[in-house]
């Protein structure tokens, strides 16, 4: 933990213009905005991106869900002397505010008083317009989040029903920086610090009068447009051209210009990882949105320990892999073991960690050697609705030893696994997946283990990406056995997804068969499938 | 695949449930109370 900050750390980035003062700021080097409220967290990705710049020596203030009658909100700070960042918030703001049918959602867990209040449809968009009605000809906006990242292609908009333009070409932005885009971050920064070309910087986007030599040429956006299999064939690119080794540059024109991807920016390693997660993040809400009321997401992130990022699943509607990438970068157990021990010096810490996970929670600590030296291949999934690719060795003993330290913490009572469970990786686990599903239930879940079969059909399944019913039940009897030997009565809950691509009612009926015949169950909860962009 | 109704691997035609009232039919369809007649112990 860095030396100059209390521990735990109590201060915020500035949110106005007297902390600012405060710290004898007359300008921010960097002001960035954001469709959430200003949540200090290493969950939220405009606070990580606040705390890196700090790191490297920048001033920058953040402003979480700016009014839009005035300026009174965006220019509380002034104009950065840098650039100006912008993000929809941790969630798409149209996935935010509207339901899979497309019903205005009320609450909203990222503003503060849990009323969805604050948030404008396509923020990015607004945000960015709201900077140029006040800011003329002012230094440059960069995008980002993933709003701006899932968006960067022409894509399908479910909620206008049509395929939109790179989000660039709507945003009066200059820069979009995709993915988790860390190295990004830092190198436009000190590209823009020197005056220099940022159009190099690996993980942005961009737009040119002309395309990039060496780069892949999509289909146009007229060309998807007019061809539903040119719209395929552009996902197509875009889903492989995905992994900081293997991936090219990507250009696609739209109206005569050019969007110009460059390739993905480099994972950080586990060292960089342990960095990250060890910025003075307060992990609490600014107190100037207080006022308002708490921020609901704030109880399950709090306290939680982001183990890895990234997800090699695959799931065709999860736009994770797409987002975070399909390598998973792990942290040490080091680093998660001093974030558990720094929970316990918060007041309001009872023992209890939420969450010790990521997109997926049994990922954590191996990978495939041949996806590290080369990049994901392109021609085939690590995992898919009927097999595990041979060389990804799925290990479960790194994730054990992990949890063992973090529950031996002193002050820590639970240590719960609340993020998804593969529980194809289990079965798959010959030598250690057996113990991983004990200690499970034996110390990391209470009364039910959620799990995400989302269907039983098999064409549905295939559409999916989603192992077959049979790793489902082999996983079910085990999970049994298990709380038998323990003496406990703990239960399975089940993600199931309805209407997805390739569902009729039939499948449903079959679906509903197979949870009270096989499962021994009523479902209580289904999902009806939201096509986001990015899947 | 909702906005294409192709399967991106074989570009073959495939169904999709693109009406609101119909999509909340299926998840009715899984949620219903029923008596559970038998099966593993959770
Ligand atoms: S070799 Fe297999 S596990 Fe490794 S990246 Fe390729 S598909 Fe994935």
């Amino acid at each position: 933990m860095d030396s100059k900050h209390p521990f735990p750390p109590k201060i915020f980035l500035p949110t106005t213009r007297a902390e600012m003062d405060a710290r004898g700021w007359d300008v921010c080097d960097v002001i960035l905005i954001s469709g959430d409220a200003y949540i200090d967290s290493p969950f939220i990705g405009v606070a990580v991106v606040g705390r890196l710049l700090e790191a490297m020596g920048y001033r920058v203030g953040i402003i979480g869900q700016p009014s839009l009658d005035s300026d009174a909100d965006v220019g509380r700070l002034g104009e950065p002397r840098l650039w100006w960042g912008v993000s929809g918030g941790s969630v798409d703001s149209m996935v935010s505010n509207y339901t899979a049918t497309k019903k205005f959602r009320n609450s909203d867990d990222y503003t503060s008083g849990g009323k969805n209040t604050a948030r404008p449809d396509r923020a990015v968009l607004v945000y960015c317009n709201l900077i140029r009605r006040y800011f003329k000809a002012t230094v440059p906006i960069v995008i980002g989040g993933i709003e701006a990242s899932l968006r960067r292609v022409t894509h399908y908009d479910y909620w206008s029903n049509k395929l939109r333009k790179p989000i660039l070409f709507d945003a009066k932005a200059d820069i979009l920086i995709y993915g988790m885009g860390e190295t990004a971050i830092r190198e436009v920064t000190q590209a823009l610090e020197r005056g220099g070309e940022w159009r190099d910087v690996r993980g942005i986007c961009y737009i040119a009068k002309e395309p990039k030599e060496g780069y892949i040429e999509l289909p146009s956006h007229a060309q998807c447009l007019a061809d539903k299999e040119r719209y395929i064939d552009l996902f197509q690119y875009f889903y492989d051209h995905n992994d900081p080794i293997s991936a090219k540059g990507l250009c696609e024109e739209v109206d005569g210009r050019f969007l110009i991807q460059n390739p993905p920016c480099d994972y950080l390693s586990e060292p960089e990882m342990d960095a990250v997660s060890a910025l003075p993040f307060t992990r609490e809400l600014h107190p100037y949105h207080a006022t308002q009321g708490k921020v609901r997401c704030l109880e399950t992130i709090k306290f939680s320990i982001m183990s890895h990022q990234g997800c090699w699943g695959e799931c065709n509607f999860c736009a994770i892999g797409v987002h975070q990438g399909r390598t998973i970068r792990t942290r040490s157990e080091e680093s998660i073991v001093s974030e558990a021990e720094l929970f316990t010096q918060y007041k309001d810490f009872k023992g209890i960690i939420s969450d010790v996970g990521g997109p997926t929670a049994n990922m954590y600590g191996y990978e495939c050697a041949k996806k590290l030296k080369a990049g994901t291949c392109d021609h085939q999934r690590c995992v898919d609705d009927t097999h595990l690719c041979k060389s990804m060795k799925v290990n479960h003993h790194r994730a054990i030893e992990m949890l063992r330290r973090v529950r031996a913490v002193k002050g820590v009572k639970k240590a719960f696994v609340a993020s998804g469970v593969r529980y194809d990786l289990i079965t798959a686990d010959k030598a250690h997946g057996y113990m991983y599903l004990k200690e499970l239930v034996k110390h990391h879940i209470s009364g039910q283990m959620k799990v995400a079969p989302e269907h039983t059909a098999p064409h549905v399944l295939h559409l999916m990406n989603k192992p077959g019913k049979q790793t489902l039940i082999d996983f079910k009897k085990l999970y049994d056995q298990l709380n038998r030997e323990e003496g406990k009565k703990q239960f399975l809950t089940y993600y199931l997804i309805a209407a997805h691509p390739g569902c009729t009612d039939r499948d449903m009926h079959e679906l509903k068969r197979f949870t009270s015949e096989e499962l021994g169950m009523n479902p209580e909860q289904a999902q009806v499938f939201t096509p986001t962009p990015g899947t | 695949m909702y906005y294409t109704e192709l399967d991106p691997q074989t570009r073959q035609k495939i169904f999709v449930e693109k009406d609101t009232v119909r999509k909340e039919k299926q998840k009715a369809i899984v949620v219903a109370k029923e008596e559970i007649r038998h099966g593993f112990d959770s």
